[in-house]
């Protein structure tokens, strides 16, 4: 690895650059100093002069000092990538046979990885994504492309990698997110979190960012920004997303997938009425309507994974479930559980048969033959974005298509009303009937 | 209304009566309650009497049996805001690892109300190397204090430049710090007779006694006294 190919599409600021420093470098000054703001140059954020003013008279950008502090005394440094890879070479190893139509959105995507525009693939939770990007990604390789897959979310990320490797065997690609271990090294394809972007300075000719519509991307101008200048002024932007956001809806060209692979329709909601669930939670007792539905599917060996809003509340609902069913064994996870690893494994092996969760397995998460219940689908955590995804968790398995995705709710609001609707849409548009 | 310097939200304060009634600035809160659930704040009738450890009870804690015993009680007495938890911790990773000059705000209504409660004839602020001070452009103690109070007279550091907290606690004791002091400070600090000095972090003790070694040495025999914002 020569100090060149560390630099080539890359931004750094001087203490991040290989030494010695390679010749004919392009350097830029890292802010630009206005009347009465500063902007930053990776993240372009304004910031206003007296904020970020430091003791010694520089300025510095407080939204992107997690990659290394830019301060208005500093340079980029950055040499244009060259795209020095092997041409005309197949990766693709193993693909799982494609359905009809994955394989008419796969040739559209490469088709417009051809014609270097952008697109969003609007495809449902669990029409296999991934595995429709396979084709046009080789594509790209063969091409001798340099490719970036970028997610909001170190989950996602760190789900990719294996999956990749699996399908491209021989392909070296680096895997870039905030606490990582390896070094960076120069590669053809780069897998990523969206923050690491603010790195790369017009580096790549295909950007695919995925679950476009989670945090932190999503409304975050300063990702936005380098989501844009890390591509190549030619280059095709490939978004991918089960729940767009309206914004990106009408800025961009979409491509349809409303069928799943297994061909059936998504789980519709059953939206039911339960009254203050808090109240009777308070009381170790869980609602009647919700503790009958769980005694019928657990009597039936059904699994659940239950969503709640808040952390609190798993503990509380854990203890009022042990109370109703003694037997059945059970567990909770949340974003701060330091075994969530460990749990969500042992859940996927059928170790348990109940999970309480947070939103944070509302995404990316496949687990075959689960009932998906909300319970408290009211709160203001649970936007219809959420909701959609966490349906989506369930009938995800070509054999057990048709499990209960069930809301309890104790009032109803907008989100609820437009998540259901928007799960019956998509069934339309994939072609089964309201009745089914 | 306030923005809270952690979370950059807005901070919508929550009043008891005695606030309204008080003549205390409603609007200056530099954190938002959220925020500050995180860090434990030290409660004086629960922590150590001599160096603010947070504890069951207010008797002195073993360490400082140690320290009371090394210098025939002759002790510096220390007053510190929160525990070190994991909270604290990533604030002063951020502030002062990563270099977010704005945090240093985050405490600041709560140390200047600290420091208008009590009197002291002078102030010092513990020093940083200049490796340090090269790196991060701003010294992290007079950022956090340096708003609120004038440093009476100024202590140079003459030490290595290895972090306090790249050190194990053998290492640190063991090795003591050097400062050093201009002529007309000595002069200054052998006339007065309570002295306060203003770290950020109180672990072991090692730093603030080593000043008080220097300071004796020196012949300035006034009480000495410290506040830190994290113990």
């Amino acid at each position: 690895m020569t100090n060149e190919e560390l630099l080539f599409g890359r931004q750094l600021l001087s203490f991040q650059l290989p030494l010695p420093l390679p010749k004919n470098y392009l350097s830029w000054p890292a802010m630009v100093i206005q009347n009465k703001t500063v902007i930053c140059k990776r993240c372009n954020s304004f910031w206003n002069k007296t904020v970020v003013k430091m003791p010694d008279g520089n300025f510095y950008c407080p939204n992107c000092i997690s990659l290394g502090r830019v301060t208005s005394d500093e340079l980029l440094y950055h040499l244009p990538e060259g795209n020095y890879f092997e041409k005309n070479r197949d990766y693709l190893h193993l693909l799982n046979p494609l359905t009809s139509a994955q394989l008419e959105i796969s040739e559209k995507i490469t088709d417009i990885i051809v014609r270097q525009s952008a697109i969003l693939l609007w495809a449902v939770t669990g029409a296999g994504k991934t595995e429709m990007m396979f084709l046009s990604l080789n594509y790209a390789f063969k091409l001798g492309m340099r490719v970036c897959w970028a997610a909001p979310r170190v989950d996602v990320i760190l789900e990719l990698a294996p999956r990749l490797k699996k399908a491209f065997p021989d392909l070296p690609f680096s895997v870039l997110y905030g606490q990582m271990e390896e070094p960076y090294s120069y590669r053809q394809f780069v897998l990523c979190t969206t923050h690491q972007l603010l790195r790369f300075f017009h580096a790549f000719d295909v950007l695919i960012i995925d679950e476009v519509d989670s945090f932190p991307y999503v409304n975050n101008l300063g990702l936005n920004f380098a989501a844009k200048q890390a591509v190549k002024p030619h280059s095709s932007q490939i978004y991918l997303s089960a729940t767009p956001p309206d914004d990106l809806l009408q800025e961009l060209p979409i491509l349809y997938l409303a069928k799943r692979f297994h061909g059936h329709p998504l789980p519709v909601p059953q939206v039911v009425y339960v009254g203050n669930w808090r109240k009777a939670l308070q009381k170790k007792r869980l609602v009647h309507q919700i503790k009958r539905e769980l005694k019928r599917g657990l009597s039936h060996h059904e699994r659940y994974l239950i969503f709640v809003s808040e952390i609190k509340l798993l503990n509380i609902l854990g203890a009022a479930f042990q109370k109703a069913f003694p037997l059945i064994k059970w567990t909770s996870v949340h974003a701060q559980d330091p075994q969530r690893k460990q749990k969500i494994m042992d859940f996927r092996q059928k170790n348990y048969d109940v999970l309480f969760t947070t939103t944070i397995l509302e995404r990316g998460v496949t687990i075959k033959k689960i009932n998906v219940i909300v319970i408290g689908a009211e709160s203001p955590i649970f936007n219809w974005a959420t909701l959609v995804q966490i349906a989506g968790r369930a009938g995800r398995d070509s054999k057990y298509f048709a499990d209960r995705v069930i809301f309890y709710y104790s009032f109803y609001t907008s989100a609820i009303k437009k998540a259901v609707n928007q799960i019956k849409q998509l069934n339309q548009k994939a072609g089964f009937n309201e009745s089914m | 209304m306030n923005q809270c310097n952690l979370c950059q939200k807005k901070i919508y304060p929550q009043f008891l009566l005695g606030d309204l009634l008080s003549w205390k600035p409603l609007f200056d809160l530099t954190i938002c309650h959220k925020c500050l659930a995180n860090f434990e704040q030290i409660n004086a009738r629960k922590a150590c009497a001599q160096c603010g450890r947070s504890q069951t009870n207010n008797r002195f804690c073993l360490d400082c049996r140690r320290w009371r015993i090394k210098y025939h009680e002759d002790v510096i007495i220390n007053h510190s805001l929160f525990v070190y938890n994991q909270a604290m911790h990533d604030y002063f990773h951020n502030f002062k690892m990563i270099g977010d000059y704005r945090l240093r705000l985050v405490f600041k209504q709560m140390i200047g109300d600290f420091l208008r409660s009590k009197h002291y004839d002078s102030y010092i602020f513990i020093p940083t190397s200049l490796d340090h001070l090269k790196a991060r452009r701003f010294d992290p103690v007079v950022a956090l204090y340096g708003d609120l109070i004038k440093p009476t007279v100024k202590v140079q550091y003459i030490g290595d430049s290895i972090e306090q907290s790249q050190k194990n606690r053998w290492e640190r004791l063991k090795r003591s710090q050097n400062f050093s002091l201009s002529f007309s400070a000595i002069k200054k600090l052998r006339k007065v007779k309570r002295i306060l000095l203003l770290d950020d972090i109180y672990t072991t003790g090692a730093t603030l006694y080593s000043l008080r070694e220097t300071l004796r040495n020196l012949n300035i025999t006034a009480n000495l006294f410290s506040f830190t914002l994290a113990r």
